[in-house]
């Protein structure tokens, strides 16, 4: 049997903290708190057709992680996969934690910024449970 | 003051040197404000705001892996690179390899930290050269005769108010003078009169004046700004303002403050060419009128 793994895909975020953090949280995801269970995939790799890619994901779990209301990784993945199994937006996050108002550093994060990031990925993480559960359960 | 330039990255989440391709980017944005940052998935989305910055700028592309995800960006818009960094190439010359972690390790992150300065010095060294690239930029024109009169227009990288004043932007910094329908009816210009420098200014302000054998003209500002530099050579030869109006005879040099809200009540290029060519028959109309009285 293979192993079910969780696929996530942040937003690029390159140069705006809202998407930096979406990305941070998938980090501290992959690496920490679901190891083993979540991986990465990359957006550009997937809307350049990357057959193999794109084949994975619509075979697993897919959550994408967006840092604006442009939603570039709904929208491509939407797109090329055809399916998301939960999405997130970084700015949610904030409103839950008004008090967390990010710095505007992106390289390296500020404090508030890396503490909203580990609060989004410990939403993600739940939400990866509930996915892993549901397969299980042949959804 | 020079060429914009901006730098697209691969995405860096499918390997640890794409990861050094995004991070190097995001070094050169910290520690050279004035380069501009592409985000490679929002331009893949065809996002406009791109547009204009990619055919004004100098492109570093910076790939981490053979899918070339970042040219192939750049190839589908058929723009070339200034420069094409790929950082498997650099591991070699580096003798810096980093491990398999998408979050890098001590010598990804030296690897990350060689190219940018590699980049930030070749940008040194072409510094000097800006200046003289920018009086040789072949700028293309519309054009239209009038009588004996020729006047132009720049087709694109310059924005106009209605007052017959260009703003030419650069990245954060931008250049300022008048057009050339201002320059043919003020006629030969003799003195002009700068702003001081560090003088900031909101959109459509009197910053400056030249004065012609005929009349004192002003030049209202396009853009909101500073000033940073003005053109002394003016004051050695204010003729260029008519024989260069869009090149040698920029009139102060600006950091923008809030370009992109001001581009909305500017014209570009075709735009102020077609308002150009309506005053210049109303300025005719009312010559003749005036003769005819």
């Amino acid at each position: 049997m293979t192993k079910e793994i969780v696929y996530l895909l942040p937003c690029s975020g390159i140069g705006k903290v809202y998407g930096s953090i979406g990305r941070e949280a998938a980090y501290i995801v992959v690496n920490e708190l679901a190891k083993g269970k979540a991986d990465t995939e990359c957006l550009p790799l997937i809307v350049k057709g990357k057959k193999e890619v794109i084949d994975k994901l619509k075979s697993n779990k897919v959550i994408v992680i967006d840092g604006c209301s442009l939603k570039c990784s709904y929208n491509d993945v939407s797109e090329a996969v055809g399916k998301i199994d939960a999405q997130f937006l970084s700015t949610d996050v904030l409103k839950e934690n008004r008090e967390l108002k990010p710095e505007r550093s992106v390289y390296p994060l500020g404090e508030n910024a890396k503490k909203l990031s580990r609060k989004l990925a410990e939403k993600i993480y739940q939400k990866i449970n509930e996915l892993l559960e549901e397969k299980r359960n042949g959804d | 003051m020079g060429k914009k330039v901006c730098v697209l990255p691969c995405n860096g989440l499918d390997k640890s040197l794409g990861v050094v391709a995004r991070n190097v980017a995001l070094k050169l944005i910290e520690k050279n404000p004035d380069i501009e940052l592409i985000c490679p998935v929002l331009l893949n989305t065809g996002d406009e705001k791109y547009e204009e910055l990619l055919k004004e700028s100098d492109i570093i592309v910076i790939d981490g892996c053979m899918t070339r995800c970042a040219t192939k960006l750049l190839d589908e818009r058929s723009l070339r690179p200034g420069k094409k960094i790929f950082t498997p190439d650099m591991v070699k010359k580096y003798k810096l390899n980093p491990g398999k972690s998408l979050i890098l390790d001590e010598e990804g992150q030296k690897l990350a930290e060689f190219i940018a300065s590699e980049i930030l010095e070749s940008l040194k060294e072409s510094e000097g050269e800006v200046a003289e690239i920018r009086e040789l930029e072949e700028i293309e024109y519309f054009e239209t005769t009038v009588d004996k009169f020729r006047f132009r227009v720049p087709k694109s990288g310059y924005y106009f108010n209605e007052n017959d004043c260009w703003v030419k932007p650069m990245g954060k910094k931008a250049l300022m003078g008048i057009s050339d329908f201002l320059q043919n009816m003020a006629s030969d210009i003799i003195f002009v009169e700068f702003p001081e420098i560090g003088l900031e200014f909101e959109q459509f302000d009197d910053i400056g004046s030249f004065e012609s054998i005929k009349i004192v003209l002003q030049l209202i500002t396009p853009a909101s700004g500073k000033v940073v530099a003005v053109n002394k050579e003016l004051e050695k030869s204010p003729e260029l303002l008519n024989q260069d109006p869009y090149g040698k005879g920029w009139f102060v040099e600006v950091e923008l403050k809030n370009f992109e809200e001001d581009k909305e009540l500017l014209m570009d290029g075709p735009a102020y060419f077609e308002y150009m060519k309506k005053k210049i028959e109303e300025e005719r109309k009312h010559r003749a009128q005036n003769i005819g009285d």
